[in-house]
Formats: C-alpha cells, structure tokens, sequence
C-alpha cells in the first residue's frame, strides 16, 4: 500500500513540477537525474541477478555515441537512431554475455570493468570517428514526429518516460515466473540448475536487457548535451551509478529512483563549500552506508515492518 | 528390454585418486536401485557423474539409450534425471509451497524469452505444487517458510521439488539420513507412490536395513570400484561386501 501510494506521489510529483517550477537550471538537473535513474536502474537489474556489471558507464557512451554518429554522420533521424543505440548495446551484451557471465564475484567485476575501460579507449584513441578527447560538438537537437526538442523541459519529459519504462521493466522482470526463476537463481544455483533451469542464459538475458536501457539513456543524454567526451563515461560515473545504488537501496528498483533523486543534486548544493564539495560528499556517502545498509528503500521497508509489530 | 540407465566403464580421478573406478552397471525401467558402500566409496561422486555435475575421466552414462557425456547439470535435468542432494538443498526464505512452484518453473521456463508460456506456467505452477504437497503430506506447512520445517520434511520437501520438474528416474542421495524411524518408513511408503507414478528411483543410502528392504537390485561400491551388483539376498550374502564393511556383517543382516 505504501509503495503504492509513495509510486502515485512520486509520478505526480515528477510529473508536475516543471509545470509550477519554471527554472532552466533546475530542470537541467531534473534531466540528468532522469538519465542517471535510468543508467542506475540498468545496474539494479544486474546487481539483483547477483552480478555487479562494471561496464553501465561504458554502456550508455556506447549509446551516446552510436545515436550521435547515426545521426551526424548517416544523417538518420532520432527516431532510428534512439532505439539503435539501445538495441546495439543490447547486442554487445549478448555476445559477451555468454563470455563474462561464466565467472561471478570480483571476476565479473573485473571483466567488466575491462570492457568498460577498453571501450572508453576506443573513444579516446579512434580520433577520427568518435573526437578523440576533444570529443564531438554540436550534435543535433533530438527530434519526434517532426517536432524538435529544444526546451530542457521536453528533454525532462523524454527521459522521465525512458526512467518509468525502465523501472517497469525492471519491476517485471523480477516479477511472477521470471522473478522465481532468478530469485531462485540467486539464491541457489546448484539447486536451481539440478531441477533443469540454464542459468547462463538468464543472466545472459538480463545483461542484454541492462544494456539496452543504458544505451538508451546515453542516447538521450547525447542528444540533450549536444556534447560529448570519453570522460562523461569514465569509471567515476560507473562509481557514481553504485553509490546511487548503494543508498537508495539495491534489493527493489525503487532504491536506484531515490538514489538518483538525492544524490545527482547533492553536488549542485555543496557548491558552496566548493573546497569542501568531494569531502561532504564522502562524508554523506559513509554515513548513509554505515546507518543505511540496505538503502533508503531498505530503510523503508524496515520502518513499515516496525509499524506492524505491536 | 532397453536399460533405463546405463553406465559403462566409468571413470573419475581427482589427481592420483580414482574417486570411481571403472563402473559399469545397467538398470532396468521400473526398477528400484540401490548404491551402497562405506563412506568414501564414491556413491556421491558416481551421482555427480549421472548427473552432469562433473565429468567423466573415462567413461560413458547413457539414459534410455543416449549417452549423456558432455551435457550439463540442467540438461541431463531436462532429459528427465533429477536428483536430491545429501545436505538438504531448499530455498530457505520461500516458502513450502513456493519451494515446489519455483522447481516446476525452474523446468518449464527453463530459458528466457516465452513471455507467454511464463504467465501460463506461472498459474499452472501452483496447482502442481499443491498436488505434490499432498502426494508428500507437506500441504499443512505449504505457507510456513521452508527453513522452519523439521529436517524429516526439509529433506522431503527436497524430493517433492524434484517431482516437480516431472523427471523419468530420480536419483535420492541419502534421503534416510536423519530421519526418525517413523519418518524412514514412511519415506519407503513414498517410494512405492512414485513408482505407481512411473517415477524410477535410484537411492544412495548409508541406512543399509532400509536399502535391502526396498530395492530390487543393490550395487555395492567400495574404494571407487563396483564390488558386487545384485538382488538384496546375494549381496547380503557376499563375502566382499561383508568384507568392505570390515565385520559389518550385523549391520547388513
């Protein structure tokens, strides 16, 4: 009931408030918390199979980058290129999969972080498709059905759409059959593979399934800063995309949502103790994971489980 | 009659130990077949092997006349070789009744992508599930978590999720082991279900009383080597086993 509930409000909320607050700059971070809940969202569903994917980052400037060169270079409309980027990062994920998803725990960890990093290089040393670190300017406003998006209002309305399918996806594939399957999958493998089940296949799946929306959401985010560089991808954005994890809460997708909500702000408001900025930030990080450890989504569960009981 | 199952000449060494050595054997449909052997004979490992949990050094494991070699746990699952595990092996936070619907899942969706067969499984899954609680008696714990259960009905729980994947033969490592006398005998009441059920049974027990009560034929395995193979009264009677189990003769008789 309360998740409900809190749903209905957060959507009223995410939804109204550009209307009532009209400020450039705020709607900016209203947009980049939009894309960030999504790329963090991506993680959840990997971290939830168990499988802590060190390559979300490199996923979505994988989907930056294919949407602006779609679209600069084959001179193909937004509407073809945005689920392009998806679909290919998809198919990255499919072929590696199998590869990567053999080995768990640090291993996969470390595999991933490899990839993430070798496609990070790509886009630094490939200087004459992808700009090398000078990056590739000017790329187009996104533009549907004829109409371009120029306003940081309609890229808010875009991406908050990307983060809801997201978190609905998220939410169902955990959900009924499929969520037995890798919740059982989590729990026990042995177990789950002696009764017939083909683990690596699951997980394959929701790699791809990760991937997808990363890129989609490097697509949109292309398109919105009409900017990119390799450093928008690096590894600290990976770092970025686990602690909005870590403290919104990692066992429900609603943890990355919260996550994204408090802390993509959270350095825009220790701007002025902008010595200080990186230390606070720390500070914030460690107090919440140290009274926090299961996220604010887990902290809610608790506090409703505590109002049960007599 | 073609055999059920079938191994020949089966292999498994982990370094210079020949943890089953060379074990050919051949059981018949509807049998009732027994393993036994002092601990360290291999009865584990020789399940490990049928069941694609490892491979075979040497060897080959044929199920209705195909060989296995090469297939993986869930694949040799999905041929209809299902098999429970010594520890008892559940899902210890779901409950009863979700412990045997997660297994009839883990076997019909047993690959991404059918978005519609997940929904109609996802129903069909619970009316299996209650079915096989009753067939186990377990139907009164259905909504208690599994890890409150007492062992007895852990361990059968165990046997009820393998059913739930509907296999041909059932491979039950030591289903005896800490139960009750009451328990036991009601375990080879069950046994009987399932056969009228057209579930064929291999069991590795150490309770060896209950093995000679129940099996058709017993293979004996000692060291990693098949000492004898036959039905109860030979091999109670057979100096090499009475021999393996080192003046165990009160025990077998």
């Amino acid at each position: 009931m309360l998740r409900k509930a809190l749903l209905v409000l957060f959507a009223a909320l995410a939804f109204g408030w550009p209307l009532v607050i009209e400020n450039r700059y705020v709607t900016h971070i209203g947009v980049l918390i939009d894309i960030s809940a999504t790329v963090s969202l991506s993680l959840n569903m990997m971290l939830r199979i168990g499988q802590l994917s060190a390559a979300q980052a490199a996923f979505m400037g994988l989907g930056a980058y294919t949407s602006t060169l779609l679209v600069m270079r084959l001179g193909l409309p937004f509407l073809i290129a945005f689920p392009a980027a998806g679909l290919l990062v998809a198919a990255i994920a499919a072929v590696m999969g199998p590869i990567f998803l053999r080995v768990k725990g640090v291993y996969f960890v470390l595999l991933t972080f490899a990839l993430g990093e070798g496609i990070g290089l790509v886009f630094q040393e490939w200087v004459s498709l992808f700009g090398g670190n000078n990056g590739i300017h000017g790329i187009p406003k996104a533009s549907l059905f004829g109409m371009t998006m120029l306003t940081p209002r309609s890229y808010y309305y875009f991406a908050l759409a990307l983060a809801g399918v997201t978190y609905l996806v998220a939410v169902g594939v955990f959900r009924s059959a499929r969520g037995a399957v890798l919740d059982s999958l989590n729990e026990n493998e042995e177990l789950s593979q002696s009764l017939g089940v083909n683990a690596l296949s699951y997980r394959v799946c929701v790699f791809a399934i990760s991937g997808f929306f990363a890129g989609l959401a490097g697509s949109v985010y292309a398109h919105y800063t009409g900017f990119l560089s390799p450093e928008a991808f690096a590894f600290s954005t990976m770092v970025d995309m686990l602690a909005i994890n870590v403290i919104g809460g990692i066992s429900s997708p609603l943890g990355p949502l919260l996550g994204a909500i408090l802390l993509v702000p959270l350095p825009e408001l220790l701007r002025d103790v902008k010595q200080y900025q990186m230390l606070t930030y720390g500070l914030l990080l460690m107090a919440a994971v140290l009274f926090l450890p299961s996220g604010i989504a887990g902290g809610l569960r608790s506090l409703r489980q505590w109002q049960r009981s007599p | 009659m073609t055999a059920l199952l079938e191994t020949s000449g089966l292999t498994k060494r982990f370094g210079g130990l020949k943890a089953v050595d060379d074990v050919s054997f051949s059981m018949a449909e509807g049998e009732l077949f027994g393993i036994i052997g002092p601990n360290g004979a291999g009865k584990t490992t020789l399940f490990n092997l049928v069941t694609g949990t490892l491979r075979p050094t040497f060897g080959e494991v044929r199920f209705r006349g195909n060989a296995l070699t090469g297939l993986k746990a869930d694949a040799v699952a999905r041929k209809g070789i299902v098999r429970t595990f010594q520890a008892t092996t559940v899902f210890r936070e779901a409950t009863v009744l979700d412990n045997v619907r997660r297994a009839h899942l883990l076997r019909t969706l047993h690959q991404p992508g059918r978005l519609l067969a997940s929904l109609i499984e996802w129903k069909a899954s619970e009316a299996e599930a209650r079915e096989i609680l009753d067939l186990l008696e377990l139907d009164r714990f259905a909504t208690q978590k599994a890890r409150e259960l007492p062992y007895g009905s852990q361990k059968l729980l165990g046997i009820g999720m393998a059913l739930a994947t509907r296999p041909r033969l059932l491979l039950l490592d030591e289903p005896a082991a800490g139960l009750n006398p009451n328990e036991t005998r009601a375990l080879a009441g069950l046994f009987a279900r399932l056969r009228g059920r057209g579930v064929d049974i291999v069991l590795v027990e150490h309770d060896v009383r209950l093995v000679m009560s129940v099996c058709d034929r017993i293979l004996v395995l000692n060291y990693g080597q098949a000492i004898a193979l036959g039905i109860p009264e030979v091999i109670r009677n057979d100096p090499q086993v009475i021999e393996a189990y080192l003046g165990g003769a009160d025990e077998i008789a």
